[in-house]
């Protein structure tokens, strides 16, 4: 009998088929992660030192990085050595771009912060949920229409969000709901996220059957063994969505910018673009430095959860 | 491989209403889902298609216009831009990304000690690549005199501002993309730790060297993951706005040279009123992607390993 | 494991706490609530927004309780805003109109009839106050008079010593004077911007040519007027007396223009622009000239008319306070002096008493050359038709294909003929 924990992914030979998620990806999020699998647990083979290796991966990844640390030293310079010196050291550090920058665009971009922050808060809570309701039904319960219903939430992940878009700009405008945070979220709690959708239910799919059956027997309903037994084993997975809930939400530039208008409302990327639009060409210090500002709670959750992360994109592919 | 569904007590005749009723339990779980599927996607879709046949400039209300917009469209020369620098993106960066994942996959693969640094090093750009901030950044360091100037000058390289030039423009949004490989890297790092080393083992046994046992046993083996990887890509870079709108001002130049194929449609849809049209580009859009990935699917039995095996239970 | 109950209970009331705050700070929104607040927006240089922040603070010093939001942005950046926040039903309260979109704006409803709001247009002068009239209804509240102007950079003229401009000098002055600047300042200097592709200073060229550029029945100017234009400006950048396209795609915006930058001497634009660009080269006094005339001589193809205006969203939440707020800006004695000429030179005799500017200043040379050119400049056109806006963009592009040796004038201009039977047939 197979382990009672499953592990991180569940064990799928990598020639099945299956439902192959031909994952439709939202602009902006081109590296989702697929259904949960195997990992066999294999060592790489560590052994000699691999200078050539090294040097060579080393090489790609500082040429990688080098935009990225430019960005970060050049929101430390003032503006003349920002465009003389290439280096990534600043001659003349200072925080001025940071101090004036942050209410560069009128309002300070605490509020912009913040405005991000709610939105991508709520969606993950949004997603967490209801692609756990929906997960839980597709995987375990049997119901009519459910082949029919699997294969349409399936053909959504390759539905390209602009098809919907216009009619839904025009239903969310007749509600009133246009500028608003309202058609950002509420559609993470109708479970529209068809990738974590699949995402948990390939994962729920693993769960050794003899647990729900135990359950059963024991006279537990649906939701109870939802909640008591389901969620807490799903707990991988969740992770998985959250993050990604937060990632993808966090950077949704074109939704934001079709929806939100009130400069009190803006997020963090329309504010950054308004940024761009009034001082783009003058204030390039204070743009890079607000730059980094928006980059960095997407940083962050990368370094805390990055093993998660990587875990969540690795289990994935194998259909 | 079994999935266990939760089996029904009654023995009784399957009739239709008993089934109903017996998942009424699903529903009451679906019920977000069924809501957000008629009322955020196949309403709408339904809608968008209508409006597809009208004129609309969502001020006042839709009115019928037949095949007006589907006729603008074969001699709109700006829409046969888009689709011109739209399939360009895809067909330079797709590619190009996914053998530069590949390689240094295949390369962190052989055992390193670093490598979940490297490979977490290699992610992060994937993250903060859609990013405003990063396509702000590259507007600036290929931008004229920017940073890469700069450096292609210390080596005596002159070039022009290289995001104002149409002819190097949308190359520079093809790096953007290409940077990005560490999401398709990370799958098929995985991929490759899926591969059973008595295999590879046994092909060195028979004298294969390094070349040929990654042609021969890795790569093939490794051709769902390349499928899978193939598919997201291609759809996510039919798909790209933000790099396209920042990096050209929102115009899609110089010239039209980064218009995206969903830039022209938000200019048309919120630039210019014209909502019935940018509708109809959308189902256009739709069926482009449908035939690709149906493509992709009906190929898929000529290169990729192990698609004969039959669809397991779902 | 750990407490199932506690995580998924937790998880549901984040949830929901979550969506009623959220819900909190989505209502009410969207054109201003109540009558006590509303939204601003206008487009322009720096100089622009210090002045309207300033006009602004005044307001609602002298109005308390009333809240005012702002938004502004560069005029290429305005409208994709403004039309996809008008399509939602949340457009600014009050907001600058300019001419180019005046009329689309106009038709679709967007634009509320401000013919019977308590907004002062007395001692205005005439066209101004009248040319937001549309279809019997008044649709914007012009703010101010502008001409088209060139702006010149004496400075490196003298160290070359060659002569500046002066009105009355015609095209073929101005193509020599480019092409010897270019000549003798060196590789990467050149005579102006490149003005091929600004649809605005082309109106002057095809007046002087004989037509206006629209007429009833959409474009009324000959293909072989667009033609030659675009023709001229080629010479030009092929002679490096004007800049190359990429040169051009980078100089977008006041900061970045060629004159600020100083590689070209000469700026075409609108006459106030000059507190724009006048503040980007303190040490460097800059003059204003017209545009070249033809072969005549004569300013007639350059025109004076109000082309921006002060509009109030037909979906406003607070009318009356909108209104308020337009006749404040129009006539307030401080907002007059805080806007200064920002706007254009301002309509009526008493705020232009009122500025009381130094003549050496830019605000004082804006006034003196419109005053000067007043009686010489030939009769306003109609009021620019309903997509004008994109045609405007259009023509920047055509120019800018031909620049990058995509298509060439004879076959742009034949475009440009055909996009306008198409935008303004409809």
């Amino acid at each position: 009998m197979a382990r009672t924990r499953p592990q991180p992914g569940t064990l799928v030979p990598p020639a099945q088929p299956g439902a192959v998620a031909g994952g439709a990806v939202p602009p902006g999020q081109p590296d989702r992660p697929g259904p949960a699998s195997a990992r066999r647990p294999r060592r790489p083979r560590s052994g000699r030192p691999r200078p050539l290796a090294h040097l060579g991966l080393t090489a790609v990844a500082l040429l990688m990085l080098y935009p990225v640390l430019w960005l970060v030293s050049s929101s430390f310079k003032p503006r003349e050595e920002i465009f003389s010196s290439a280096s990534l050291v600043p001659a003349d550090p200072t925080l001025a771009n940071y101090v004036e920058g942050w209410t560069g665009v009128g309002l300070p971009f605490t509020v912009y912060l913040v405005n991000s922050l709610l939105i991508c808060a709520a969606a993950v809570v949004g997603n967490v949920l209801s692609c756990s309701l929906a997960a839980y039904a597709f995987a375990r319960m049997r119901f009519v229409g459910r082949r029919v219903m699997f294969a349409l939430m399936l053909a959504t992940l390759m539905l390209p969000q602009h098809v919907t878009l216009i009619a839904q700009y025009a239903i969310f405008r007749d509600l009133g709901w246009v500028d608003t945070v309202l058609p950002l979220v509420v559609p993470k709690f109708l479970a529209t996220e068809a990738f974590f959708v699949f995402l948990m239910v390939q994962f729920i799919r693993g769960l050794p059957q003899e647990l729900f059956e135990a359950a059963r027997i024991d006279g537990c309903g649906s939701f109870a063994i939802y909640r008591r037994i389901v969620v807490p084993l799903l707990r991988p997975a969740l992770v998985t969505t959250a993050i990604f809930s937060f990632i993808w939400t966090y950077n949704d530039f074109f939704s934001q910018l079709i929806y939100l208008s009130s400069p009190e409302k803006l997020t963090v990327p329309l504010a950054l673009r308004t940024f761009l639009d009034t001082s783009g060409q003058s204030e390039w210090g204070q743009m890079f430095a607000m730059s980094v500002v928006t980059l960095v709670p997407v940083v962050a959750v990368f370094v805390l959860f990055q093993r998660k992360i990587v875990a969540g994109m690795a289990s994935s592919g194998m259909k | 491989m079994t999935t266990a569904v939760e089996t029904r007590r009654s023995r009784g005749p399957d009739s239709l209403g008993r089934r109903l009723r017996g998942s009424l339990p699903a529903y009451a779980f679906l019920a977000p889902w069924l809501v957000g599927l008629v009322g955020l996607t196949l309403g709408p879709m339904l809608l968008s298609l209508y409006y597809s046949f009208s004129d609309y400039s969502l001020l006042s209300p839709p009115e019928w216009a037949g095949l007006a917009n589907y006729e603008r469209m074969l001699t709109d020369p700006r829409f046969a831009a888009a689709l011109r620098v739209t399939f360009l993106y895809v067909a330079l960066s797709v590619p190009l990304e996914l053998v530069f994942a590949l390689l240094v996959a295949v390369v962190l693969n052989r055992g390193l000690r670093a490598l979940p640094l490297y490979r977490a090093v290699y992610y992060l750009p994937s993250l903060l690549g859609g990013s405003v901030a990063v396509a702000i950044l590259w507007r600036q360091i290929f931008g004229n005199g920017g940073l890469v100037a700069q450096l292609l000058s210390a080596v005596g390289v002159e070039v022009p501002g290289l995001v104002s030039s149409p002819d190097t423009a949308l190359l520079t949004l093809v790096v953007l993309r290409v940077w990005q490989f560490g999401a398709p890297m990370v799958i098929f790092l995985a991929g490759l730790r899926q591969i059973p080393d008595d295999v590879l083992e046994a092909a060195q046994l028979d004298g294969a060297g390094v070349v040929q046992r990654f042609f021969r046993v890795t790569l093939p083996l490794l051709t769902p993951i390349v499928f899978f990887n193939l598919v997201l890509q291609i759809i996510g870079a039919f798909q790209a706005f933000t790099p396209a709108f920042i990096v050209s001002g929102g115009t899609g130049g110089p010239s039209d040279s980064t218009l995206f194929y969903t830039l022209y449609l938000y200019q048309r849809a919120f630039g210019n009123f014209e909502m019935g049209y940018a509708a109809a580009m959308a189902w256009v859009l739709l069926l482009i992607i449908a035939v690709f990935t149906a493509l992709n699917f009906a190929l898929r039995r000529f290169w990729v390993f192990g698609d004969e095996a039959p669809e397991g239970g779902r | 494991m750990l407490d199932l109950d506690r995580r998924a209970l937790l998880k549901m009331g984040l949830g929901a706490g979550a969506l009623a705050a959220l819900a909190g700070c989505g209502g009410g929104s969207g054109g201003g609530s109540g009558g006590t607040s509303a939204r601003v927006a206008w487009y322009g240089g720096d100089p622009v927004h210090t002045a309207m922040d300033a006009a602004l603070a005044a307001f609602t010093a002298a109005n308390a309780g009333v809240d005012l939001s702002t938004e502004r942005a560069p005029y290429d950046d305005y409208w994709d805003k403004l039309a996809t926040q008008t399509a939602g039903g949340t457009g600014p309260d009050v907001f600058r109109m300019s001419m180019a979109y005046f009329t689309e704006y106009a038709q679709r409803g967007a634009l509320r009839d401000l013919s019977g709001a308590a907004i002062s247009t007395d001692g205005f002068d005439e066209d101004v106050a009248t040319s937001g009239q549309l279809d019997d209804g008044l649709f914007g509240i012009g703010q101010s008079s502008i001409t088209h102007a060139a702006f010149v950079n004496p400075a490196p003229l003298q160290a070359l010593g060659a002569q500046a401009p002066a009105s009355g000098w015609t095209w073929d002055d101005f193509a020599t004077f480019s092409r010897d600047y270019a000549a003798a300042a060196g590789s990467g200097q050149y005579g102006s911007d490149d003005a091929g592709g600004n649809i605005q200073i082309f109106e002057v060229f095809a007046r002087q040519h004989g037509s206006e550029v629209f007429g009833p029945e959409g474009l009324a100017v000959g293909q072989d007027v667009i033609e030659e234009w675009f023709a001229f400006w080629e010479a030009l950048r092929r002679d490096g007396a004007a800049p190359p396209p990429d040169v051009t795609v980078e100089a977008a915006g006041f900061d970045a223009s060629t004159l600020a930058t100083g590689l070209a001497p000469v700026q075409f634009g609108w006459v106030q622009q000059i507190t724009f660009y006048q503040p980007l080269l303190p040490d460097q006094p800059l003059e204003i000239v017209a545009v070249p005339s033809g072969p005549d001589g004569t300013l007639a193809g350059q025109f004076v008319k109000a082309l921006d205006f002060w509009c109030v969203s037909e979906g406003t939440g607070s009318p009356e306070l909108s209104e308020q707020l337009v006749d404040f800006l129009l006539n307030d004695e401080t907002a007059v002096k805080e806007i200064g000429v920002t706007l254009g030179v301002p309509p009526s005799s008493r705020s232009r008493e009122l500025l009381g500017a130094d003549p050496s200043s830019p605000e004082g040379k804006t006034i003196a050359f419109i005053e000067e050119v007043a009686d010489q400049v030939g009769p306003s056109p109609e009021a620019w038709p309903q997509g004008y806006g994109e045609l405007q963009s259009t023509f920047t592009r055509v120019n800018e294909d031909i620049a990058f040796g995509r298509s060439d004038p004879a076959a742009g201009a034949a475009f440009m003929g055909d996009e306008a039977t198409r935008v303004l047939g409809s």
